[in-house]
C-alpha cells in the first residue's frame, strides 16, 4: 500500500463505550485501528452487536470518541466540531432504520434535502432528484409527491438511498443496505454501488450477512466484539474459511463450492466470485 | 373554495388511523404512549427546551404532548396525560414553587381538556364565529394593553402594537386559513396558555409569586411557549392527517 | 446537541441497591408514608416542626444507608434559581403566613418591604423543598419502579369498586414507562439521521421558530410511530382479552407476577409513620415559632 494513496478513513486505536460513566456503560469498540484508502470498497463484517454500526457513525462524527483514538475522514480530524458540518456534506450514511432518515413530508423534497441545503439551483436539484430516482428504481412522476409516511420498508429504503445519491458524496457509508430486501431490490442496490465506486466514491458497506460481498468488496474488515479481528482480500476470501468459521460468520455459498473444489485438489482460480466468474473458470479448467 | 365546516376533519392517509370512537384499551394504550413522551421530553433537554427570548430563557415543550393527546384522543386521555406531566414535574422540581402539588398537578389537568374543547369546538364553528371570537379576544387584550399604556407609555405601547398586529394575523388566518389548520392552531396556543395562566396563578394564589411579576411573566414567556406549541402541534397533526400546508413536493 | 447518546438519560430516579431496613420495606408502606409526610409537611408552617421533620427525613436516609448530603447535592445547580425566587417573595410578600399573625416589617426599601412573616415563607418553602425532595428521591433510590408501579396499583385496587379505573391508570404508567427507552432509542436514531444528513441547529434565543420546526421535525416521526404502536398494541392486548370496563376482567381479579405482602417490619413501619405524621398534624399549631 505505497503512500501516495490517499486515505478516505484512517483510524487509529479507537475505543467507544456507550453511556460511559453510568452504571450501564456498554463498551461497543476496543482499540480498533483501520484504513480505507480511496476508491476503494471495504465490508465491515462481524455478528450483530460487534461494532459495526458504532464505527460507521464515528466515521460519520456522530458520535464523539473518547480521549483515545484519532479518527480522520476525507482528512478532517472527527474531533474538531467545527469542521464536521463540513465533512457531512462529502459523506452520505444510510441508516438501518430507513424511517429514521425521513425528514420531509414528500418523497421528492426528502430526497432533494441535502442538495437544497448544499444551495443548489432548483433545475439542477430537480435533476439530481431525477436521476437518483431512476438509479434506485423509482419511477419520478409517480413518486415525487407520495408521502414518506406512507411507504413501504423496501420503498423508503429506496427513498433514502436516492436521498444519499442526490448528495453526490465522496464517502458513502452504507448500513445493513440488504437486510430484508428482497432479491430484485438486493441486486439493484448492489448495482448502484457499483456505479458509486465507477463514479469515484469510497464505499464502506457493514453487514453481518457474507452474501454478495465478495464479488463487491475489495477487502473485507472483520469485527468481532468490538475489535478488528482479522482483514481478508475480497478476491480470495475463499480460502479462509475456517478464520471466518472462527469469527461466526461463514461463506457464502458460492465461495464454499471453491473451497471445496479446492480441497479436493482442484484450486479453480476464478477471475471473480460471482456466478460468472465461477462458471467461467469451471468451463475453462473443463475445456482443457 | 372551501365550504363551511360542519363536520370532524377526515384523517388523509393511514398513519393515524380513525382517532375518534376509541376503545377503552386503545384509550389506555393512547395515555400510556403520550405519557411517555412527556417523560422522554422531560428527560432529554435537547428536546425539552427551546431557548427563546424571554427572561426566564428556555420555553419547555412537555406540555405539547398533552396537547396532542387532548386533540387527537380526547379530554379524559388528556387529563390522564396532564395527570402524568403535572407528577413528573412536582418530582423533579427543584424549585419550592413547583414542589407543591397544587401549583404542578393540578394546573395540569386541564391543559388536554382545553385543547380538546377549543379544537373540536373551532372544527365544527362557524367561520363568522370564530371571528368574533377572535376578535372579541383582541379587545380585551386591547383594553389590558390600553390600560398598561395609561400607566407606562412605553411598556404599554410596545404591548399594543403587539396586540394590533396580533389581531390582525388572527383576523387573516382565521378567514383564509384552512379549517384544521386554524382548529389545531388554536387549540394549541389555548392549551399553551392554559398551562401557562393556570400554573402562575396557583403560584401568585399561593403567595409564591408577586400578583404583578406573574402577569408579565405569563405575557413575556407564555407567548413564546405557545408559538413554538403551535408550530410543533401543527407539524405533527399535519403530517398525521395531512390536511395542512402543501398537498405535494416542491420539485 | 453534542451527547447524542440518550439512553443515559432516561434512568429514572437512581436505584441504589442496599441491604436497609428501608429498602426491605414494602412500597406501599413507602408510597403511604411518603404521602403522610408530605402532609405533614404541607400543614406545618413552623420553625420548630419543619427542623423536626427536615431531622426526620435525614434519619430516613440514614436508615437507608444513603448519605442525605449526597441526594441533596443534586440541588445544587438549582441553587441560583431558588435563591432569585426567595428574593423576589421576600421583597413582595406581606400576608400573615404561619404562627404569627401580625407581620411585623423588617425593612422598608420604597416599594420593597421584608415582613417577618416574608422571610419565614422563604425558609419554611426551601425546608419543605428539602424535604420532599430527600423523600422523593429516597422513594426512588430504595425501590425500583416496576415494584412501585406495582404497589400504587396494589393500593388504588380498592378505588376500583367504586368505578375509579385504577388499573387502567396504573397500565398508562406501566406503558409510559416501557416505551422510554424504546422512544430514547428511535429519537436518538432520528437524530443522527437528520445531522448526518446537514440539518443545522440554530444556536441562538430569536431563532426559537426555527428551532422549533427542527424539533417537529423530530418528533413527527416519532409521534407517528407511537402511534401505529398504540394501535398494534391496543389491538394485540384486545386480542388476548384484556377488557376494561367496570367491574369486567381487566379490572379485577387479574393476576400479576409481583406478590406482595405485609410483614410485621411493614406494619410497625406504617404504625411509627402514622402516629408521627398524625402527631405533626394535629399539633401544628402548638409550636410557637
Amino acid at each position: 500500500m505505497s503512500a501516495a494513496v490517499k486515505a478516505a478513513i484512517s483510524i487509529r486505536n479507537l475505543s467507544y463505550t456507550y453511556m460511559a460513566g453510568t452504571p450501564l456503560a456498554t463498551p461497543a469498540l476496543d482499540g480498533v485501528s483501520l484504513r480505507v484508502n480511496a476508491g476503494e470498497i471495504v465490508a465491515l463484517v462481524g455478528q450483530a452487536g460487534a461494532g459495526k454500526t458504532t464505527l460507521l457513525q464515528v466515521c460519520d462524527g456522530l458520535l464523539r470518541p473518547p480521549a483515545t483514538g484519532m479518527v480522520q475522514v476525507l482528512g478532517i480530524d472527527t474531533a474538531e466540531p467545527q469542521a464536521l458540518s463540513r465533512l457531512r456534506l462529502r459523506v452520505g450514511l444510510l441508516f438501518q432504520r430507513a424511517e429514521a432518515q425521513l425528514l420531509e413530508r414528500f418523497v421528492g423534497d426528502d430526497i432533494a434535502f441535502t442538495p437544497r441545503q448544499a444551495g443548489l439551483p432548483r433545475d439542477e436539484v430537480r435533476e439530481r432528484v431525477r436521476q437518483a430516482m431512476q438509479a434506485v428504481g423509482l419511477d419520478f412522476e409517480e413518486f415525487k409527491d407520495r408521502r414518506t409516511f406512507n411507504l413501504s420498508g423496501g420503498e423508503m429504503r429506496k427513498v433514502a438511498l436516492a436521498g444519499l445519491l442526490a448528495s453526490r458524496p465522496e464517502l458513502v457509508l452504507l448500513d445493513e443496505p440488504t437486510a430484508g430486501l428482497d432479491p430484485e431490490s438486493r441486486t439493484s442496490l448492489l448495482e448502484v454501488v457499483r456505479r458509486l465506486r465507477d463514479q469515484g466514491a469510497t464505499i464502506v458497506i457493514a453487514s453481518s450477512s457474507m452474501e454478495d460481498l465478495p464479488g463487491l468488496a475489495d477487502r473485507l474488515i472483520i469485527l468481532n466484539h468490538g475489535r478488528v479481528a482479522a482483514e481478508v482480500p475480497g478476491a480470495d476470501v475463499w480460502r479462509y474459511g475456517p478464520l471466518l468459521r472462527a469469527q461466526g460468520l461463514d461463506l457464502p455459498e458460492l465461495c464454499s463450492i471453491v473451497e471445496h473444489l479446492a480441497d479436493r485438489g482442484l484450486d479453480l482460480q476464478p477471475r471473480s466470485l460471482d456466478p460468472d466468474g465461477i462458471a467461467e473458470a469451471i468451463c475453462r479448467i473443463w475445456t482443457s | 373554495m372551501v365550504s363551511e365546516v360542519t363536520g370532524t376533519a377526515q384523517p388523509d392517509d393511514g398513519a393515524a388511523g380513525g382517532l375518534r370512537g376509541q376503545s377503552r384499551t386503545q384509550k389506555v394504550v393512547l395515555a400510556g404512549v403520550f405519557s411517555g413522551m412527556v417523560i422522554l421530553l422531560g428527560l432529554v433537554p435537547s428536546i425539552g427546551f427551546i431557548p427563546v427570548p424571554t427572561p426566564a430563557g428556555n420555553a419547555t415543550t412537555l406540555h405539547i404532548p398533552v396537547i396532542l393527546a387532548g386533540m387527537l384522543a380526547g379530554p379524559v386521555v388528556g387529563a390522564v396525560v396532564g395527570l402524568t406531566f403535572g407528577l413528573f414535574s412536582f418530582l423533579r422540581a427543584t424549585t419550592p414553587i413547583f414542589k407543591d402539588p397544587l401549583v404542578a398537578i393540578l394546573p395540569r389537568l386541564f391543559i388536554g381538556v382545553v385543547a380538546w374543547a377549543v379544537y373540536a369546538g373551532a372544527l365544527r364553528a362557524r367561520r363568522g364565529l370564530l371571528v368574533v371570537i377572535a376578535a372579541l379576544a383582541v379587545f380585551l387584550a386591547g383594553s389590558f394593553a390600553w390600560q398598561v399604556h395609561l400607566h407606562r407609555p412605553t411598556l404599554g405601547s410596545i404591548y399594543l402594537i403587539l396586540v394590533l398586529a396580533a389581531g390582525a394575523a388572527l383576523v387573516y388566518f382565521l378567514w383564509a386559513g384552512k379549517p384544521e389548520a386554524v382548529a389545531v392552531v388554536a387549540g394549541a396556543v389555548l392549551g399553551s396558555f392554559t398551562n401557562t395562566a393556570l400554573v402562575l396563578g396557583m403560584a401568585a394564589l399561593l403567595g409564591y409569586l408577586p400578583v404583578q411579576g406573574v402577569l408579565l411573566v405569563a405575557i413575556t414567556h407564555g407567548i413564546p411557549e405557545a408559538i413554538v406549541a403551535a408550530v410543533i402541534a401543527s407539524a405533527v397533526i399535519g403530517a398525521l392527517h395531512g390536511t395542512t400546508g402543501r398537498q405535494r413536493s416542491d420539485l | 446537541m453534542q451527547d447524542l447518546d440518550f439512553l443515559r438519560h432516561i434512568t429514572l430516579g437512581q436505584y441504589f441497591p442496599r441491604r436497609s431496613v428501608v429498602h426491605a420495606l414494602d412500597p406501599r408502606v413507602k408510597l403511604l408514608g411518603v404521602a403522610l409526610l408530605a402532609a405533614a409537611i404541607s400543614f406545618n408552617a413552623s420553625y420548630a416542626a419543619n427542623a423536626i421533620l427536615l431531622a426526620a427525613c435525614f434519619a430516613i436516609a440514614l436508615l437507608s444507608l444513603i448519605s442525605p448530603l449526597y441526594i441533596l447535592s443534586g440541588l445544587r445547580p438549582a441553587i441560583p434559581f431558588i435563591v432569585f425566587f426567595a428574593l423576589i417573595q421576600v421583597a413582595f410578600f406581606t400576608g400573615p403566613y404561619g404562627p404569627t399573625l401580625h407581620p411585623r416589617q423588617l425593612l422598608h426599601l420604597g416599594a420593597l418591604v421584608v415582613t417577618d412573616s416574608g422571610v419565614r415563607l422563604v425558609l419554611i418553602s426551601v425546608a419543605r423543598l428539602l424535604e420532599l425532595w430527600l423523600l422523593t428521591s429516597l422513594l426512588t433510590n430504595t425501590t425500583p419502579i416496576s415494584t412501585l408501579a406495582g404497589g400504587l396499583e396494589s393500593l388504588l385496587r380498592p378505588l376500583s369498586a367504586l368505578g375509579f379505573p385504577s388499573h387502567d391508570l396504573a397500565l398508562v404508567f406501566t406503558l409510559a414507562l416501557r416505551f422510554l427507552p424504546v422512544f430514547a432509542l428511535e429519537l436518538e436514531d432520528t437524530m443522527k439521521a437528520q445531522i448526518s444528513r446537514g440539518v443545522q441547529w440554530n444556536s441562538g434565543r430569536l431563532a426559537f421558530v426555527a428551532n422549533s420546526r427542527r424539533i417537529a421535525a423530530l418528533l413527527v416521526p416519532l409521534f407517528v410511530d407511537a402511534l401505529r404502536r398504540a394501535e398494534g398494541l391496543a389491538t394485540a392486548m384486545e386480542a388476548r382479552c384484556y377488557v376494561s370496563r367496570r367491574r369486567s376482567i381487566g379490572g379485577k381479579g387479574h393476576t400479576s407476577l409481583l406478590y406482595l405482602r405485609f410483614q410485621a417490619r411493614d406494619w410497625v413501619a406504617l404504625a411509627a409513620l402514622s402516629a408521627f405524621a398524625g402527631a405533626l398534624i394535629l399539633c401544628r399549631n402548638a409550636f410557637p415559632w
